[in-house]
């Protein structure tokens, strides 16, 4: 028995959310529409990855519409979120902004946690705080800095404020030398004395698991210079570095300059 | 093959492949998408830089759809005080700062029309909107005239059929079901229209797919 081609009805039957991810998109759909969507994205990643490029595609359209704002928006607005909290927030809206005591950046780990973990995390070249190396002590000496600089810090001391916080150092092979701090939860890996990578190439963060190394984020090089925080950690996780070309590798294409693991 | 300074062997053959992540995003931290993470912990002064970036974005969309200077400035404070209230939820490996605050944008535009809009008055658009093209009821700025013109461009490169089903779901608000209406359309020619109009787009200007 052959089933009829409904796709040629003349009143729309069934729709197939696959068919609507464009209009999506543009946001041209009705509530029920745009749920079957949302059903159909959260269990096919081709079409969520579909619907992600149309979404960024209609971003440009409305991107390319821009227009100044009316300037006494600007004032409204800065005054409007000091008394609107945010999702996900766990303290206080405002930061801390001087030196903290350990006591405080305790208060500060349980403020970050509230927000929600990411595979994203900021690879930033060593800063004004300066060090070459790390220092073995877990005391870690915040001076008052930049607020850019601050919010670099207050994470590396909620890592090495950690409990389960080992420091381990390991010489880089073509020069260079390596620190990490290794948590249950999150790991430090800054380096300095690193040759330059050469043209198009970069240092790349792997985390090693069990022997295989996990792809982690490409590394800014700063005249030699690295330092990044990743929360793709688990116990026992090393780490370790290798060049690769600066897009990045999904396996290590050369060999492994430093490998650091947890005792 | 990788090796290990301790000299042990790989042992990739005896062993269940993990699962590869994807190289996580290096921000620049003077990025907007760096800003609107600091803005996610809180960073009030971060959030200033953020507005700066993103709001004439924000303004531009919602005058695009709402034609009407006031309500495109009051959707705009809706969508500014969002970006700072949702920051958490922004991933900068989904995209840029900038096209997450266009997309709450259009998105509270859109429903800013369609509830304040009795059909009479969205017939009486269509009738105003004949003739027009979406970049000339906008008001013109230097910055993100390079964008406009190659986004322009792109549009340029769709069909006919595609650009119309486009433009009047994007920029006039309407359900594709609307626009099927106006354009005395068969409902999935139109939905076709629009999801090829978009693919084409996307080539062109260039975004991964």
């Amino acid at each position: 028995m052959t089933t009829d081609d409904v796709s040629g009805s003349a009143t729309d039957g069934p729709a197939d959310p696959r068919d609507l991810l464009g209009a999506y998109a543009l946001d041209a759909v009705d509530d029920v529409e745009r749920r079957a969507v949302e059903r159909l994205i959260a269990v096919d990643p081709q079409a969520a990855r579909e619907l992600a490029g149309l979404t960024a595609t209609a971003a440009m359209l409305g991107a390319a519409a821009s227009a100044a704002p009316p300037r006494e928006l600007r004032s409204t607005v800065l005054d409007q979120i000091t008394r609107t909290p945010q999702v996900g927030a766990a303290g206080p809206a405002s930061t801390a902004r001087a030196a903290a005591p350990p006591a405080t950046a305790r208060t500060r780990a349980s403020h970050r946690r509230g927000v929600p973990r990411r595979t994203v995390w900021l690879a930033v070249a060593a800063t004004a705080l300066g060090a070459a190396t790390v220092p073995s002590a877990v005391a870690w000496q915040l001076t008052r800095q930049t607020q850019q600089v601050e919010q670099q810090a207050l994470a590396i001391s909620d890592l090495l404020a950690d409990p389960t916080a080992t420091v381990v150092r390991g010489s880089v092979a073509g020069g260079g030398n390596a620190v990490g701090v290794l948590t249950n939860e999150q790991a430090l890996f800054t380096a300095t004395g690193l040759p330059d990578p050469g043209a198009g190439k970069a240092y790349q963060l792997w985390v090693m698991r069990d022997g295989v190394p996990v792809p982690d984020a490409v590394l800014a090089d700063n005249d030699g210079r690295v330092r990044a925080i990743t929360d793709g950690v688990e116990p026992g996780d090393g780490l370790a570095i290798t060049v690769e070309p600066s897009r990045g590798s999904e396996h290590p294409t050369s060999d492994v300059l430093v490998l650091l693991t947890p005792a | 093959m990788t090796t290990t300074d301790n000299g042990a062997d790989d042992p990739s053959g005896a062993r269940e492949p993990q699962p590869v992540r994807r190289p996580a995003v290096v921000l620049d931290e003077h990025s907007t998408e760096a800003l609107l993470v600091r803005v996610a912990a809180g960073d009030e002064s971060a959030f200033t830089a953020v507005y700066d970036a993103v709001s004439p974005g924000v303004f531009g969309t919602c005058l695009a759809v709402l034609r009407d200077r006031d309500h495109a400035a009051e959707v705009t404070q809706e969508v500014m005080v969002e970006v700072w209230r949702t920051a958490t939820r922004f991933d900068p490996a989904r995209g840029s700062a900038r096209a997450w605050a266009v997309t709450l944008a259009h998105r509270r535009a859109v429903d800013r029309v369609r509830s304040v809009q009795s059909q009479r008055a969205r017939d009486q658009r269509a009738i105003d909107e004949q003739g027009e093209r979406p970049f000339d009821v906008v008001h013109e700025e230097v910055e993100g005239a390079l964008e406009r013109e190659r986004v322009r461009g792109c549009l340029d490169g769709l069909t006919a059929t595609q650009h119309e089903a486009v433009v009047l779901a994007y920029y006039g608000g309407r359900t594709y079901r609307e626009v099927a209406e106006q354009l005395a359309a068969p409902l999935a020619t139109v939905k076709s229209r629009i999801r090829d109009g978009l693919i084409r787009l996307r080539d062109c200007l260039g975004v991964p797919a």
